[in-house]
């Protein structure tokens, strides 16, 4: 599903990411730690076709990221979605307009739409929210309205970077357990973390990236 | 679609005062540039009508024969650049002269000192190689002189040319204005939704769904100022119209003012409007 064969990343001639080679499987749900710096933001931006390898070869699917074209990314986002650590809400709008957006974007009738977020809703426990402005929310209601929103397309992959880096122990332990379902469903899921504790004691596989290698 | 329109008229209202501002100096541009078409589409039609109805007036020389007229008559017709032709006799000439001068003045003189003419009326189309037409009718044998108002023609001809190149200036300065406008207003429209169509991007949004509500708010700038110079011109032609300007200036009630010019600027605006945005908003980026 995801295969990366001896991919460089450079900026400005420092080498963020060298020589990474490994698969990750569909339906698997893998870790990303190291400390700051270490690259796994710049990895996952590959995952997303925000950034270009400058070395190596990166398969999504069908998709060649090292030569991908502008014209195939949207189409790329529509199977790789993307959890952010500042969650990048429109916070102008309320929680049901900011989950429908993905699905107005692919052209989807708001009659089904509507169908689609309230069930989406209902997966993240906040239903009762639907109409709430999303600034009004706290950073764990934030973060799942951005995991509702990113699964809302039912994705083949989901990335997410630091997704309880803003949260509470309580809250963390809420977002976690909603990717493991959004997992159990069939999706690949990508989270990219320093926080161990999010991985300790599972089966799930764990990349340890160090300064732009993988060490474990 | 719908979704597209709503997102562009809320993009238009929340930036109220700019998009009117801009509106209105589009529309400015744009009854700056119908007048100066309305003057030279006028022009271009009075330079047509005097042409046509100035005849070339051919004298020919005294004590002529029928058949020599017909002769003439014959060869004018052959040369297919004349669309009328009428033979006028130098009695006839007399009488209609008597019709506009005292007849005792011509009684003083003594005899007929008119000559037999032929009133030629030229083709639109042949209008172009009139000086060639006389050159060649001078070299008749029995032609005694031509009169053509050369002048009047060569000098509406220069002034028309001159317009055309005045308007030609006006019309790329001020449709680049225009677009520049659009281009302006589109541009900072963007900028304001940067966070916005970051967004978009991240979920998969193409390039034209990011592009489409910007197309209509330039679409819509542009109808917006053709309408307004549509407005002004509308009153240009009432004012034009009105019985105490035409009382004043009888002459400006025959210039031409065609219709077409409603549904044709609004178009243009459209147009020009949605080209201008595509131009503002460049190649959307995704990396």
């Amino acid at each position: 599903m995801i295969t990366f064969s001896g991919v460089f990343k450079y900026y400005s001639s420092v080498a963020v990411l060298q020589d990474l080679s490994f698969n990750i499987e569909k339906g698997e749900l893998v870790f990303i730690t190291g400390p700051s710096g270490a690259g796994k933001t710049t990895l996952l931006k590959l995952i997303f076709g925000s950034e270009v390898p400058d070395e190596g070869t990166i398969k999504v699917e069908n998709f060649d990221l090292s030569n991908i074209k502008h014209s195939e990314i949207p189409f790329l986002r529509r199977i790789v979605s993307f959890v952010f650590q500042d969650f990048r809400l429109r916070q102008d709008l309320t929680v049901f307009d900011n989950i429908a957006l993905p699905l107005r974007v692919i052209g989807e009738k708001e009659k089904d739409i509507r169908q689609r977020v309230l069930d989406a809703l209902k997966d993240v426990a906040l239903r009762s929210k639907a109409d709430n402005l999303v600034r009004t929310l706290s950073g764990g209601e934030q973060q799942k309205v951005a995991i509702a929103r990113a699964i809302i397309i039912n994705p083949h992959i989901v990335l997410a970077d630091e997704p309880t880096g803003n949260l509470d122990p309580e809250a963390s332990q809420d977002i976690m357990a909603l990717f493991k379902r959004i997992n159990a469903k069939g999706c690949s899921v990508v989270i990219a973390t320093h926080n161990s504790e999010l991985f300790k004691n599972t089966h799930y596989r764990v990349f340890s990236l160090k300064e732009g290698k993988i060490i474990q | 679609m719908k979704r597209h329109i709503i997102s562009a008229m809320k993009g238009l209202w929340i930036n109220r005062w700019s998009t009117l501002l801009s509106m209105l100096s589009i529309g400015i541009c744009f009854f700056i540039v119908t007048g100066v078409s309305l003057l030279l589409y006028n022009l271009e039609l009075f330079t047509k009508k005097l042409s046509t109805k100035a005849a070339i007036v051919i004298y020919l020389k005294d004590g002529i024969s029928e058949s020599e007229i017909s002769s003439i008559t014959d060869q004018l017709k052959k040369s297919g650049v004349f669309s009328r032709l009428q033979y006028i006799s130098k009695d006839e000439a007399l009488k209609e002269m008597k019709n506009i001068i005292d007849p005792s003045m011509i009684q003083l003189i003594g005899y007929n000192p008119l000559s037999d003419t032929i009133e030629a009326f030229i083709k639109e189309e042949s209008l172009q190689n009139i000086e060639e037409v006389i050159k060649k009718i001078k070299g008749f044998g029995s032609v005694d002189d031509i009169y053509y108002p050369a002048k009047i023609i060569n000098g509406l001809k220069i002034i028309k040319v001159t317009l055309w190149n005045f308007a030609l200036v006006v019309f790329c300065f001020l449709l680049l204005a225009v677009l520049f406008i659009i281009y302006a207003t589109v541009k900072s429209f963007y900028w304001k939704k940067t966070e916005e169509i970051e967004i978009l991007k991240l979920l998969g949004a193409t390039p034209s769904y990011i592009r489409f509500p910007f197309l209509i708010e330039g679409g819509i700038l542009g109808l917006g100022g053709a309408l307004f110079a549509t407005i002004l011109m509308t009153v240009v032609y009432f004012v034009i119209h009105s019985r105490s300007f035409s009382e004043f200036l009888p002459a400006i009630t025959t210039v031409a003012f065609p219709l077409e010019i409603f549904c044709v600027l609004p178009l243009f605006g459209i147009f020009f409007g949605m080209f201008s945005s595509f131009f503002a908003l460049g190649r959307i980026k995704y990396q």
